[in-house]
């Protein structure tokens, strides 16, 4: 683990300026992902977690504070980047079959080796079958599939997800998740998570980072030291992921008790 | 010509930002994106504009030509030649009609998705 981390965020901030004046929306995040690691971000809701992962992605400038990613400085946005977007309904694109929004990213492929490549996404998220639907055709969770799958399918090596399961229903969650865990792993891809599910960022990651309120900073890094694979039912029964849950939701009250 | 442009520049400004965002990720060019969402809107104004031309035409041709479809049906009426007259107004009729069925026609084809998620029958 002495190697260079691929990502690195430091001291970043960012504020939105506006005619009501100005949202500070993060105040100072910093940390290190290391490459194959899990990351999970847990924050209260609007503390400014869609802001950090734009910044991580590239798609907004930080006011203050650098993004590093595989050492380089994060100016544009890495070709080895991909998003999921917190709304799967203003992300997938409706005028586009499943497989060919999957083929968006790699569109410049040709279209056999595209469609191919496409397809085999699809079978990793289940979907094989519902290539030719359109996204309004079918449901939330496999709307969040197709967007999942979109953001495999380039073969990132930084897959960043916006509270991908935050509207979907609690079943579908759970699958998705271990799903979700399931997949990144095969890839070895390296991931951050951004939720506001403390359980679900325990879950999935190997450690999690707690935002405080806005505008927020990092409240500590909690390593998760839970066996994988990790079992819906087995892992989330077991005391050391209880005293995860407790510390975390301690550290989230006594932070916004401050203000 | 008026209501596609007004109509593509409005869709474009409404444009989901999150389509862009996708685009962005994607390293494609927002066009890629744009266009497709604007289609709807361009086509409901050519639809409008459609209308308006057609109904232009005939009346124009009333007023200030020697020849055409409106001037037929207007010196018809003045001559008191009464059939001819609901000839030409039955020959403007289907032309309308069938106008707006290749209208259609094309809808369907360029914007069959959009029929589907929206529910609109088509036939
Ligand atoms: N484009 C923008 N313009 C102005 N203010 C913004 C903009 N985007 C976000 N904000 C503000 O910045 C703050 C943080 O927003 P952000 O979307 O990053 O929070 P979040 O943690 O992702 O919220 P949620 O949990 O609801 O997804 C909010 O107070 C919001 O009002
Ligand atoms: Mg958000």
């Amino acid at each position: 683990m002495a190697e260079t981390p691929l990502v690195r965020a430091a001291g970043i901030g960012k504020a939105y300026r506006g005619r009501r004046g100005t949202t500070q929306a993060i105040a100072d995040i910093g940390f290190e992902q290391a490459e194959g690691e899990f990351l999970g971000v847990v924050g209260p809701s609007g503390c400014g977690k869609t802001t950090l992962l734009r910044c991580l992605a590239g798609l907004e400038r930080p006011d203050t504070g650098s993004v590093e990613f595989d050492g380089r400085p994060v100016t544009g946005i890495p070709a080895a980047v991909s998003v999921v977007f917190q709304e799967y309904n203003r992300s997938l694109f409706p005028w586009l079959s499943a497989l060919e929004n999957v083929r968006f990213p790699i569109r410049d492929l040709g279209r056999t080796a595209g469609r191919e490549q496409a397809r085999e996404a699809l079978r990793r998220v289940g979907l094989a079958d519902f290539a030719d639907h359109h996204p309004f055709q079918l449901s939330g969770g496999m709307q969040q599939r197709v967007a999942i799958a979109r953001a495999i399918v380039s073969r990132p090596r930084f897959l960043l997800m916006d509270e991908p399961f935050a509207s979907v229903d609690a079943q579908t969650r759970a699958v998705l998740e271990q799903l979700t865990v399931t997949i990144t792993a095969e890839l070895g891809l390296t991931v951050l998570l951004i939720t506001h599910d403390i359980d679900e960022a325990i879950f999935m990651a190997d450690r999690v980072l707690v935002l405080s309120a806005r505008p927020s900073r990092v409240l500590r890094e909690v390593p998760i030291d839970l066996d994988r694979p990790r079992d819906e039912v087995e892992t989330r029964a077991l005391p050391l992921f209880q005293d995860y849950r407790r510390a975390i939701h301690r550290l989230i009250g006594s932070s916004s008790a401050e203000d | 010509m008026w209501p596609v442009l007004i109509a593509g520049v409005d869709a474009t400004r409404a444009v989901e930002p999150g389509y862009l965002d996708v685009a962005r990720v994607s390293h494609a060019r927002p066009a890629s994106v744009v266009l497709p969402a604007v289609l709807p809107a361009l086509i409901a104004g050519a639809r409008i504009a459609l209308g308006i031309a057609l109904i232009m035409m005939v009346i124009s041709e009333m007023i200030a030509a020697t020849s055409g479809l409106g001037y037929l049906i207007l010196q018809a009426q003045r001559t008191y030649a009464i059939a001819q007259m609901y000839a030409g107004i039955i020959v403007l009729g289907l032309l309308g009609w069938l106008v707006t069925a290749a209208f259609s026609l094309v809808e369907r084809r360029v914007l069959g998705w959009y029929q589907d998620q929206k529910g609109i029958a088509h036939g």
